[in-house]
């Protein structure tokens, strides 16, 4: 990348990071918006802000993470006020994946975010409440509340 | 199905595989292409470049079925789409006031924003209160915590007071304004790029002289209406993208103000206020407010506030906007249920015309009012004086415009005898148990109704930690409530949330806290005072909780919001002392 576009050391950094975490954040962006086109979209354009701002970011794994989801969200948002559901389908998939990103569907966004947050990107309540932008509180909840919900429709689907 | 497996399941994922979204990144940023533009309809071209990425990818790993996008209940209150800086300088200062390095100038009404590291101040004026005030023509940058100072180089725009502003991230946007005095007004604007310390003119906007209302949104800066007196109101609008660097005029709004400000909510602009004419007459009994959707590019109108409509003044703390007048009166908008919910008493001296402002931390509202520091934390029912011993007076809050929550808020002081006497930042009081996870004490119900006149029993059952905490409540409405002493108690760290179960309408979950002010009644059972306004309703519902705290004892009550059978508007902890708490018994109230 040109240097006048994005300092050297700050893409070292990110390059760092994507290497390190970016399976991770992908993968957490896929279970918690159930859609892999946008999570890559959305890691891209929170990679791509992050090599803009340069030095400026104090905390590169915090700020990609939270960048990513709000992006993620943002889109989903958009996607959803411009009707945009009801998508053709797109890729294929393994049943099971598609199993379990049927289960977190029915969630609520946010307890579908905080769980996946909690349990699959093992973040505390307290760095799940970073990304999320909201509260530990909260977050306990929604995380309570979604394993709840999840435990009885994976039994319920692994039972049929 | 333990937790054990759960995250077994969820590890299912790992059989994808990722494409390759660094190559995109970089390519985004070579190109420029970091974001189409938002507000149009259908799937963006990096947007389609990521699905043919992935297609390739998923394809290769070999699955067997066809994939379809699965479409969530779509979370209409979302984040901005712009990602926002995850740290700024100021969440690095301890909670409380901090005095931070004195600013080469202290300014009225000038072009600001918040970089998160630097403070932009361009144009406005050294307050005098005579009336004599001259407007800068030039600004600088100002870094708080290291007290470097750095000029700006010259705008292309002349001087002026209370330009509009913000801050998109990248450029600090100006636009309109005045003379220090009053009119004439100013129809031009320009943006400065603090990396590059250059100015660009905007174009010409359909909009006429004035000084707007405004707010950034992620991808666009709305001006609308005007902020300051005059006999015509415009009701335009304009939004200009600095995306494309194009302007487009938007809906006109249904309702004049004059004294009013505006917040974004995620979704909406929201202005809120008065019309006033010279003499502080308004035309409305109350407070009145108006919400624009810029996607669908229409208004609507706000139920009449129960706020005055002299000096009032609101921010969105997250969830609501909260708002607050010179008669210490205070009240939240809820866009949910569409309702105002009384906030109660401010607390501070009566001091007409002294209130400065607000602004949002990280959820939390700060106020200051006659020189007083008030703090309404988000979820709470009331709001706390944090006013420092030795006093402050006269604080003006330096009105920031910025993408991102801030940690603290900035403020200037001036003193008596408009002497500015620092700069400060203030923090809330940090979240004591940050450091663990919150475990939620969660409480099945299958309480019976009470009607009015009769005695009711509600019977409930709580877990915590695998413990289990037999919970009965006697409630006997016009009688001293009862509350039978659980057998087994269980200590819970303050803050704890409460998840109730059941199928009955007031499910909530709420968090332990003091309560303050008297004992009222409300609907069948007693609840703080501050409690005793709330509607009735779907929405909104009183609970209270029996609890026995170390340095007290009392009860504690709550307002939460309902959302299905199981809600939740959490609130943030709020304890006088952040002791721990005791659980004893429960009642809901039906609004």
């Amino acid at each position: 990348v040109q240097d006048s576009v994005v300092d050297a050391r700050n893409e070292g950094d990110l390059e760092q990071l994507y290497r390190a975490d970016g399976e991770r954040l992908w993968r957490s962006l896929v279970l918690s918006f159930g859609d892999p086109e946008l999570a890559a979209d959305a890691m891209a354009e929170a990679f791509a802000q992050a090599l803009r701002r340069g030095a400026a970011i104090r905390d590169l794994q915090s700020w990609v993470w939270k960048a990513a989801y709000r992006i993620a969200a943002g889109e989903k948002h958009r996607e959803a006020r411009v009707r945009v559901s009801g998508r053709e389908p797109t890729v294929e998939m393994q049943e099971s994946i598609v199993d379990l990103l049927r289960a977190l569907g029915r969630l609520t966004p946010k307890q579908r975010a905080s769980v996946v947050l909690a349990d699959y990107a093992g973040y505390s309540h307290r760095e799940v409440a970073a990304v999320l932008g909201t509260s530990v509180a909260t977050v306990a909840v929604h995380v309570h509340n979604a394993r709840r919900q999840m435990r009885g429709m994976l039994e319920v689907d692994e039972d049929a | 199905m333990r937790m054990r497996e759960l995250r077994e399941q969820l590890r299912r994922v790992d059989e994808l595989r990722m494409p390759d979204v660094w190559s995109e990144a970089r390519r985004r940023v070579v190109s420029s292409g970091l974001r189409e533009d938002p507000l149009r309809d259908g799937p963006s071209s990096v947007r389609r470049g990521a699905a043919a990425l992935v297609a390739l990818v998923v394809f290769a790993a070999g699955g067997t079925l066809l994939w379809r996008a699965i479409q969530p209940a779509p979370d209409l209150r979302g984040p901005s789409p712009s990602p926002e800086p995850a740290t700024d300088a100021l969440s690095e200062l301890a909670p409380g006031w901090t005095q931070l390095a004195p600013p080469p100038d202290y300014r009225c009404c000038a072009g600001t924003a918040w970089t998160g590291s630097e403070l932009l101040v361009w144009s406005g004026y050294t307050y005098t209160g005579y009336s004599n005030e001259v407007a800068k023509r030039d600004g600088f940058r100002f870094d708080p915590i290291s007290g470097r100072t750095t000029p700006m180089a010259l705008s292309p725009l002349g001087p002026r007071s209370a330009p509009a502003s913000a801050w998109t991230g990248r450029e600090l946007l100006v636009w309109g304004g005045q003379d220090p005095g009053g009119p004439p007004y100013y129809d031009d604007g320009a943006a400065y790029d603090p990396a590059t310390d250059t100015w660009r003119l905007l174009p010409p906007s359909p909009l006429s002289a004035r000084v707007p209302l405004s707010v950034w949104t992620g991808f666009e800066w709305i001006l609308w209406g005007t902020a300051v007196r005059r006999d015509d109101r415009p009701l335009d609008g304009a939004a200009y993208d600095p995306a494309n660097n194009t302007w487009r005029s938007i809906a006109p709004g249904p309702i004049e103000l004059t004294d009013a400000t505006a917040t974004w909510t995620g979704t909406e602009m929201i202005v809120f206020g008065a019309a006033l004419h010279g003499g502080n007459q308004p035309e409305s009994p109350t407070a009145i407010a108006a919400a624009y959707d810029p996607r669908a590019d229409t208004w609507r109108t706000l139920p009449p506030s129960p706020l005055d409509t002299n000096s009032n003044t609101a921010v969105w703390n997250g969830s609501e906007l909260v708002a607050l007048d010179y008669n210490h009166a205070s009240a939240a908008y809820d866009p949910r249920t569409d309702m105002w919910l009384d906030l109660g008493r401010v607390p501070g001296d009566d001091c007409e015309g002294g209130l400065s402002g607000s602004v949002a931390i990280d959820g939390d509202v700060l106020a200051i009012d006659c020189g007083e520091g008030l703090l309404f934390r988000k979820g709470s029912d009331g709001w706390v004086d944090v006013t420092p011993a030795d006093g402050i007076f006269g604080f003006a809050f330096l009105p920031l415009a910025t993408t991102q929550p801030m940690s603290a808020a900035l403020a200037f002081g001036i003193g008596a005898d408009f002497d500015p006497f620092g700069l400060v930042a203030y923090r809330p009081p940090s979240d004591d148990r940050a450091d663990e996870d919150i475990e939620p004490v969660v409480i099945e119900s299958t309480r019976p109704r009470v009607e009015p006149g009769t005695q009711g029993s509600s019977s409930f059952h709580a877990s915590y930690r695998g413990m289990t905490i037999p919970l009965d409540a006697i409630e006997t409405p016009g009688a001293e409530l009862e509350y039978p002493v659980t057998e087994s108690p269980v200590a819970l760290p303050a803050g704890t949330p409460i998840v109730i179960q059941g199928r009955f309408r007031n499910a909530a979950i709420f968090e332990l806290r003091h309560a303050r002010g008297t004992y009222v009644e409300h609907g069948s059972c007693i609840v703080p005072g501050a409690l005793d306004r709330i509607s009735a309703g779907d929405g909104l519902s009183a609970f209270f909780i029996y609890a026995e705290w170390a340095d007290a004892s009392a009860g504690v009550a709550f307002r939460a919001r309902v959302e299905g059978s199981s809600v939740v508007t959490p609130s943030p902890e709020v304890t006088q002392s952040g002791i721990d708490a005791t659980l004893f018994g429960l009642v809901i109230c039906d609004g």
